[in-house]
């Protein structure tokens, strides 16, 4: 069963320019969302990296100290 | 002046000790550098955020204003719309569907059935609430060897003004206990004795 429905639209153009306009928000978020997707797995890396070289700077810590201390 | 005595330690491998050190400090320096570029990350998150934020609150404006300039509706307009439209039979077929949607009897609803337990009580043929009133609680628990106790609790709602089979507890204190048959045997003797 399918019945026409027809609505009457005063402010077609303003209509029209809004749902053009939410539809650029919604592409603009995408991107947001996306480029933070990014940063993020770039945030990990980058914490990875850190957590290795501070082990590796404690190491050399440890042996200056072994070498110094009597 | 007062100076401090000086203090000399022996050094194995001055080498190793000396290129160990400079490691530690070449480990220190990239540690700073990683920990600016987290920063600058982290800046570039925050504005990221900021961005993000702009735009929803953008969006929900558009959102109001487009809510504001499409045509308000309700559901009787609507129904008044779409009845110019209609056909007798579409009418028929609209009048049909509360008939045939009327909320069917679903047994998932009450407290403690799954659906093991639901298939047994279909087949012990309850398909409606006027059976669950209509049948003997205990007579349904042995049919579908489901405990008692647990089909009093699912359809409380239903059987709320059958009489719930009375516990041990209330039977036991309805009967008469020995100490109060004796109490009434020893009356009757009292009022024998003042006969006498």
């Amino acid at each position: 069963m399918t019945i026409p429905v027809f609505i009457k639209i005063a402010n077609e153009a303003k209509i029209l320019h809004l749902l053009d306009e939410l539809h650029n928000s919604f592409s603009d978020i995408e991107l947001i969302l996306k480029d933070l997707h990014v940063l993020r797995t770039e945030e990990h890396k980058l914490f990875f990296d850190l957590k290795n070289l501070l082990q590796q700077s404690s190491t050399h810590i440890k042996r200056v100290n072994e070498d110094i201390l009597i | 002046m007062n100076q401090e005595t000086p203090y000399f330690v022996g050094i194995k491998n001055p080498s190793d000790l000396r290129r160990h050190l400079l490691n530690g400090a070449k480990d220190g320096l990239h540690v700073l550098q990683l920990s600016e570029e987290i920063k600058t990350v982290r800046e570039k998150q925050k504005q990221l955020l900021l961005d993000f934020q702009k735009n929803i609150f953008s969006m929900n404006k558009n959102l109001l204003l487009l809510q504001k300039y499409l045509p308000e509706h309700n559901k009787h307009s609507v129904r008044k719309h779409l009845s110019k439209y209609m056909t007798s039979s579409h009418k028929q077929q609209v009048a049909d569907v509360p008939k045939t949607a009327v909320k069917q009897f679903d047994l998932s609803a009450y407290p403690g059935l799954g659906p093991a337990r639901i298939k047994k009580l279909h087949e012990a043929g309850i398909h409606s609430e006027e059976d669950i009133k209509k049948i003997d609680i205990s007579v349904l628990s042995e049919r579908t060897s489901i405990p008692e106790s647990v089909l009093i609790h699912a359809f409380k709602s239903v059987i709320v003004k059958k009489e719930l089979p009375l516990k041990k507890e209330s039977i036991a204190k309805k009967l008469p206990s020995e100490i109060h048959i004796l109490e009434a045997k020893l009356a009757d003797i009292e009022k024998k004795l003042n006969n006498l």
